[in-house]
This record gives structure tokens, sequence and C-alpha cells, in this order.
């Protein structure tokens, strides 16, 4: 494991910041999908460029676990429907 | 051609859109030159087994049909039979065998030397050898009538998703779709998509990332403690677990991204309350497979306490060696049997003696407790199966419960000796709690009726939505840790290739 980039860097903080916003949105509101996928479509391009910057493909692997799990939730919270 | 190859990402795509441009009279050509493709690119010339295997099951099947004496069925039967499984303890078990019984003779005082002849034990020998003995079996009893075409029949022993390792099909379900007119779905393209991508996350994100760490303890006994072969232990029942549903994931997908719906092969296994729910669980169309060709024949449970224990150790002895030439693999099969029976005689007297004394054994904590007994006792199961000989699995055994300890230092040398730091753990932890998340999704639109394409509008707006984030997320995660495997040179070959 390299040292932490994700951590140390103001951008990708803001970024992911960003994310965890639209996600806590989304868990919280009843308009959720887009939401979701805004926050899905934030990690994934802020992931590509943190590996791009030479960050661990396997710190990367366990934030992008982290908004999968947090983005899914508001899917089960409609379980009835799938 | 391994699912987990770059060959693979190009060859599924391009089999998948030339089906659905193809009518439906090609298709099965079609799919079974991709099938021979795909199992020549091993070795080309083991396809000439698979092409004997399936030449002497259908005329073998035919001939039983027209037999006019149930004499002459038999006998076709028999050769047939003797024929099929010949190729397989040929090619698997020869060596073995020879061995062991030089290793017998060698225990009297009989110095032979050992002898082996070079033989390449041709992929998923195992897995067809098996379905087609259910054709054989099928028909000879007549619930399947014999297919009278051999390209259904041929592209049924070879359909390439599940050819090299399962899930093993009965002609039954498997022929009739193969025969159907297939009509194309979005929906159903992008569930398999889904389906196929479940399997590659098990595969490519967990099971060979755990493995990594698996093999820094088992291959370096010498400094590991109990808590770390312990926790190799648990790691390996999660890397089985990934690494084999993954493949049937995989499988399942790439069938139903072409309108077929292959069998399923597990059902959280590990949430069991039972061994033998265990085993009803995991690798379920093994299970079903011996049950029905062999368990049952034998007179399973309807013959007395005495016969079922038999049958059990003969089921798991056989189901051991199915899996491997191996003294490993047979213990396996008698700690697995010995297992159940203990389970089947003392269990349910344990819990009534423990009900009438206040006990509430019909709750959910007690239910918890079993759910984790169960998965506690598959963890010695798993390591006899991970071992490489005895010997080996005697090493891994006597540090199990000898190099006990305690402390901090102690808990620290256990995690250095997997080659874990707390950022690894907390990844496994998190990829661990994705594979129970997904599979909540998992289910969505897999089961409908066969042949049938999903209605239009069958997905709602919620299915459609998760369906696609899951697939982006899915996509991208698998992407980066495929990335990362291939440039360490970790990326590992499927385990159950080598059944």
């Amino acid at each position: 494991m390299e040292g932490s980039v994700i951590f140390t860097n103001f951008i990708f903080l803001i970024l992911y910041g960003a994310a965890l916003a639209a996600s806590i949105f989304a868990l919280v509101q009843k308009k959720w999908i887009w939401p979701s996928l805004l926050a899905a479509s934030v990690v994934l391009l802020t992931s590509a460029y943190a590996l791009l910057e030479g960050a661990s493909p396997w710190e990367v692997i366990g934030l992008i676990l982290f908004f999968m799990i947090l983005n899914l939730i508001p899917f089960l919270r409609r379980k009835h429907e799938l | 051609m391994s699912f987990n190859s770059l060959q693979f990402l190009i060859f599924l795509p391009l089999v998948v859109l030339i089906y659905w441009l193809l009518p439906k009279k090609a298709r099965w050509a079609f799919l079974l030159i991709a099938s021979y493709y795909f199992y020549m690119s091993w070795n080309p010339w083991l396809i000439f087994l698979i092409i004997g295997t399936t030449l002497v099951s259908y005329f073998a099947a035919i001939l039983m049909e027209k037999a006019k004496t149930p004499g002459i069925k038999k006998l076709m039967f028999a050769i047939a039979i003797i024929l099929c499984l010949g190729v397989l303890i040929f090619f698997k078990y020869f060596n073995f065998l020879i061995q062991s019984v030089i290793d017998i003779l060698n225990l009297f005082s009989l110095h032979l030397e050992s002898f082996s002849l070079d033989i390449i034990l041709p992929i998923g020998i195992s897995f067809y050898t098996i379905q087609v003995l259910s054709y054989l079996i099928d028909a000879y009893k007549g619930t399947f009538p014999a297919e009278k075409h051999l390209g259904y029949y041929a592209l049924f022993v070879c359909f390439f998703p599940q050819l090299v390792a399962g899930p093993i099909e009965r002609p039954g379900d498997l022929i009739p779709q193969l025969r159907a007119d297939h009509k194309f779905s979005l929906d159903d393209l992008l569930i398999g998509l889904r389906i196929l991508l479940v399997g590659f996350f098990y595969k490519v994100v967990i099971a060979d990332f755990v493995g990594i760490y698996i093999n820094n303890v088992l291959y370096n006994l010498g400094e590991a403690n109990t808590l770390s072969i312990f926790l190799a232990g648990f790691l390996f029942t999660v890397q089985m677990f990934c690494d084999f549903a993954g493949y049937s994931e995989i499988a399942t997908g790439a069938a139903r991204m072409m309108g077929i719906r292959l069998s399923r092969n597990f059902d959280r296994p590990y949430m069991c309350n039972s061994y033998t729910d265990f085993f009803r669980r995991w690798h379920m169309t093994l299970g079903r497979w011996l049950t029905d060709y062999i368990y049952i024949p034998l007179g399973g449970n309807k013959k007395g306490k005495g016969r079922r224990i038999l049958n059990t150790y003969i089921i798991f002895l056989i189901s051991g060696l199915w899996h491997g030439a191996g003294w490993t693999y047979l213990f396996w099969g008698i700690y697995a049997a010995t297992i159940m029976t203990i389970e089947g005689l003392a269990i349910r007297p344990f819990e009534k003696f423990l009900f009438a004394r206040g006990v509430n054994t019909k709750g959910k904590a007690w239910n918890a407790m079993k759910v984790f007994l169960t998965y506690f006792i598959t963890i010695p199961g798993a390591l006899l199966f991970r071992s490489d000989d005895l010997a080996h699995a005697g090493e891994i055994f006597s540090g199990l419960f000898t190099k006990w300890g305690f402390g901090l230092d102690y808990f620290k040398a256990s995690f250095g000796n997997l080659g874990l730091d707390w950022m690894l753990v907390i990844v496994i932890l998190l990829a661990i709690v994705c594979e129970w998340l997904i599979h909540h999704f998992g289910e969505l639109g897999r089961e409908n009726p066969i042949g049938e394409p999903l209605p239009e509008g069958a997905l709602t707006k919620t299915q459609s939505a998760s369906n696609l984030v899951l697939i982006v997320y899915l996509i991208t995660v698998i992407g980066i840790a495929w990335v990362a495997l291939l440039s360490s040179g970790s990326m590992s070959a499927f385990q159950y290739f080598q059944f």
C-alpha cells in the first residue's frame, strides 16, 4: 500500500465530499434516483483521476465500495419494488 | 481462455452479438463452433475427447431407445457408461490409483518404484462427463427421450458458459432451451450483464484479492501462528465461495445474455444453520446430481439409520474423489460425512433435551448460534481442501492447534503474517458487505419462464435504476481490481478448473 494521495489532496477531498453529500441527500430524499446516479458519476470520475495521480488501486477500490454501499442502500429501502 | 482473461472480454461480446444477429436455425451451429473454439483455446487436441464422449453417448441413447429387448438396452447403457467413465478414470485417476497401490504395497515392505504416466488432465472433464452420465441415465430410465439432433446434443455437452466448471445441467433443463426460439430483450441482456458482473466482482475483487494473503500464511507455515492460520482459513472460505460462485454467476450471466437460463448453483451457503443444509446450498447442481443418481438409488434415508450413514459416507467419498485425485479430498469426504452423521444422530435429541429444560431452541438467538457454528465447522474442511497433500495438511493443522498466544504483539504478528494492514482489512470487510448487499439485487429478474424474454416494462423504474447503478459501479471496481491484479501478477485461475 502506497502513501495516501487521496486523503492529503484537497481537490479529492472536495470531490469525494460532494459525492458523499449527494449520497446522503439520496438517502434521505424521496426523489433519490438522480442524486444516486450523480454521486456514482462523481465517485467514478474522481477515482479515475486519483488513480492517474498515483493513488493506490486498493485504496480507491475501498472508497468505491464504500460509495457503492451508500448508493445501493436507497434502493434497498424500496425493497418491495425490487 | 479463462473467464478472467482479456480474450474472453473480446470473445463473449462478439459471440452474443453474432448470436442475436443470426436467424434461429443457425444459432446452434454458431454456438457449437464458439464452444469448441472456447475449449480448444486451452488445448486443441483435447476437443477429440469431448467429441468422442458426445458421439458415444448420442448413439448409445438412440440405440437404447430402439433396443428390442431390455438386455440389449442394458448392454448399450453399460458400454456407454464404461466408455465415458473410463475416459474420466484414465485421465484423472490413473496415476493416483497406481501410486496408491504402490504406496500400500510398500507399507508391506514390497519396495516398488514409483510409476506414473505423463497424462494431461483435460480441463472440465469431471463436469461434462457427469452431465453426459445424467443424459445416459435419463435416457435409459426413459425420463428424457434420446435427442435426435446431433447438433443440439453436442451443444448440450459443450455449451461454453458452463463447460469447464458448471453449473451441471440436466438434459431436460438445457436441451429444450437450446432448441427454443429466443427473442431479444434489452432487459434480459442487462440482467445477464449484471449477473455476469456480480460474478466478476466475486472473482476479481474478492477471491483473487484475499487469495494473496492466504498464500502468505499457508506457504510460510514456519512463521504462522494459530490465529493467522485460522484467519487464513476464514479468508479461504470467502475465497472458495467467491471463486466458485463467481464462476457460476459469470456462466449464468453469459448464458442469460443469450436468453438461456442456467440452474442456480449457490444459495447463501454460509447462512445455513446445519452442515446438511450447507450441502443443499453449496454447489447445488452437483449435490442434486449425487442425490438423484447415487444416494436415492442406494436407498437414501429410507432403509434405516445404518444404511443412511453408509450412503452418506459413499456420497461424500465420491464427492471428494470427484473433486480431485488425492488423499486430502478423500479425507475431506470423510470429515464431511462424519460431521453430517453426528449432526443427523445428535442435534435433534440434544435440542429436545435443552428445550425440555427451558432453553428456547426455536428462537432467533439459537438459530444464529447454529449458523455461526456451522460456518465454524466449514473452516477445517476448507483447510483440508486447500492443502496440497497430506503432509501439508498435517503441517497446517499442527500449526492451528499448537501455536497459541495472547497479547497485542501476538495479534500484530498474526495480521503481519497475512501481510495485511488496517486499510486492507477495511477493503476486505467492505467487499464482504458489498457481497451481502448485491445479493439482494442478484435475484432481480433472474427467474422468469424458460425461453421467454422479459415482457416490456417488466422492470420498474427502481429496478432499472438499481441495475444501472450496480452495473456502472461493478464495471469500475472490476476494471481497477483487474488491472491491479494483472500488474502485480496476483491474478489466479479459477480454483474449480482443476476439478
